[in-house]
C-alpha cells in the first residue's frame, strides 16, 4: 500500500510541477517553472489545502533518488564529444578552481556569522 | 527498446547504489558508475544518444517534480530556515556570486568561447533550474547539464577533502559548504555526516538555486561587459 501512495503522491508532484510551467509561460517574467512550482507547493501546504502527510512520502522518495534523474543528462556528454574534445581539461580546471574559491569564501563567511551570533548571545 | 534503456539505467543505478552504501567511496557513486557503464555500452554497440534518451528522458522529466518536492523540507524545517536565515541568505548569495564570477573569469582567461562561458555560469544549481538559466543567458542547456554533474562530483570531493584540513567543526558550516558547492550530490553526502548537516545542505541548495536564478542574468551581463573592457 505504501508504494501505491508514493506513486499517487509523485503524480501529485508532477501535476504541481506542470502547473508551475503553465504559470511560468503565462506570466513570462523569466522565473522558471520549477521555482513557481516550489512556491505553489509551499502555499498549498501552508494553507493546509493539502496536509504535509499527504505529499511527504512521495517528496522524500523523489529527493532521495535525485541522483537517478541526473544520469541521462550525464550520459548526454557523448553528444558533445566534438565541442568538448579540445577544452575538457580546461573546463574541469575551471570548475575545480571555482569550487575551491566558493568553498573557502562560503566557509569564512558562514563561520563569521555563526561566531558573531554566539558572541552576541554570550554577552 | 525505449523500455530497455529505462530498465537498464534503473538496474545499474540500484546496483551501484547498493555498492556505494556499503563502501561510501565517492568513486562508486551511482553518478559516476552509471554514466560510465552506460556510455561504454552505447559506444561499443554504436547506439546514438537519441535512441538511449527515448528511455532516459523519462528519468530527466522527473527532475522537475523532484525539485518542486524540495518545498517539503523547506516547509518542514521552516524553524531552521528562520534560525539560520542570515547564513542562508548572506553566505549563499556571496557563494552564488563567487561561483558565477570565478567560473566566467577563469574560463575566459583560458580562452574558452563565450557560449561555453555562459553555459558554465549556472553550473552550481540543480539541473532543471540550471538549464532554464542557461537558456536565458544564451548558453547551451544540454552542455550546462553536463557541467552541473561535473560540479556535483568535483564539489563533493573537494569539500570532503577540504573539510579534512580546515578546522571547521560547526555542522551548519559543513552543510552549507556541501549544499552550495555540490547541490544534490553534496546534500546526499551531508546527510551521511548527520541530520543537521543534511538539512542545512538541502536548504542551502534550494536557496542557491533560487538566488542564482534571480541574480545570474544581471551578473553574467556585467561580467561579459567588464571582461570585454579589461581582457
Amino acid at each position: 500500500m505504501k508504494i501505491v501512495s508514493i506513486l499517487i503522491q509523485i503524480l501529485g508532484l508532477c501535476a504541481i510541477s506542470f502547473a508551475g510551467n503553465v504559470l511560468a509561460s503565462a506570466l513570462n517574467i523569466g522565473i522558471p517553472g520549477s521555482i513557481l512550482g516550489i512556491l505553489l507547493l509551499l502555499v498549498v501546504i501552508e494553507q493546509k489545502w493539502l496536509p504535509l502527510e499527504k505529499i511527504e512520502l512521495g517528496a522524500n522518495f523523489l529527493i532521495a533518488e535525485m541522483l537517478l534523474f541526473f544520469i541521462p543528462s550525464a550520459i548526454g556528454v557523448i553528444q558533445f564529444q566534438d565541442v568538448l574534445k579540445n577544452d575538457w581539461a580546461q573546463l574541469l580546471f575551471v570548475i575545480g578552481a571555482s569550487i575551491c574559491l566558493v568553498v573557502v569564501f562560503v566557509g569564512i563567511v558562514t563561520e563569521f556569522i555563526i561566531r558573531f551570533r554566539e558572541s552576541r548571545n554570550a554577552s | 527498446m525505449m523500455l530497455f534503456y529505462l530498465v537498464l539505467t534503473l538496474a545499474i543505478y540500484f546496483m551501484a547504489k547498493k555498492v556505494y552504501q556499503k563502501s561510501h567511496n565517492m568513486l562508486f557513486s551511482p553518478l559516476i558508475v552509471c554514466p560510465i557503464a552506460i556510455i561504454a555500452l552505447l559506444l561499443s554497440f554504436h547506439v546514438p544518444y537519441e535512441s538511449y534518451d527515448q528511455g532516459g528522458h523519462w528519468l530527466t522529466l522527473m527532475l522537475q517534480p523532484a525539485t518542486v518536492a524540495l518545498a517539503v523540507p523547506m516547509y518542514k524545517y521552516r524553524k531552521t530556515v528562520k534560525k539560520y536565515l542570515m547564513e542562508l541568505t548572506v553566505s549563499v548569495t556571496g557563494g552564488a556570486i563567487v561561483a558565477i564570477v570565478t567560473s566566467m573569469v577563469i574560463a575566459s582567461f583560458l580562452g574558452i568561447n563565450s557560449e561555453l562561458v555562459a553555459s558554465l555560469a549556472p553550473r552550481s544549481i540543480t539541473t532543471p533550474l540550471a538549464m532554464s538559466v542557461s537558456k536565458i543567458l544564451g548558453g547551451n542547456p544540454s552542455i550546462t547539464a553536463v557541467f552541473v554533474i561535473c560540479t556535483a562530483l568535483i564539489g563533493t570531493i573537494v569539500t570532503t577533502i577540504m573539510l579534512k584540513y580546515i578546522p571547521i567543526k560547526s555542522p551548519v558550516t559543513k552543510g552549507m559548504l556541501y549544499g552550495v558547492s555540490a547541490h544534490g550530490t553534496g546534500t546526499a553526502k551531508a546527510y551521511e555526516l548527520g541530520n543537521v548537516e543534511g538539512v542545512i545542505a538541502s536548504l542551502a541548495m534550494i536557496f542557491m538555486g533560487i538566488i542564482t536564478t534571480f541574480i545570474a542574468p544581471q551578473i553574467v551581463t556585467l561580467c561579459f561587459n567588464l571582461m570585454n573592457v579589461y581582457l
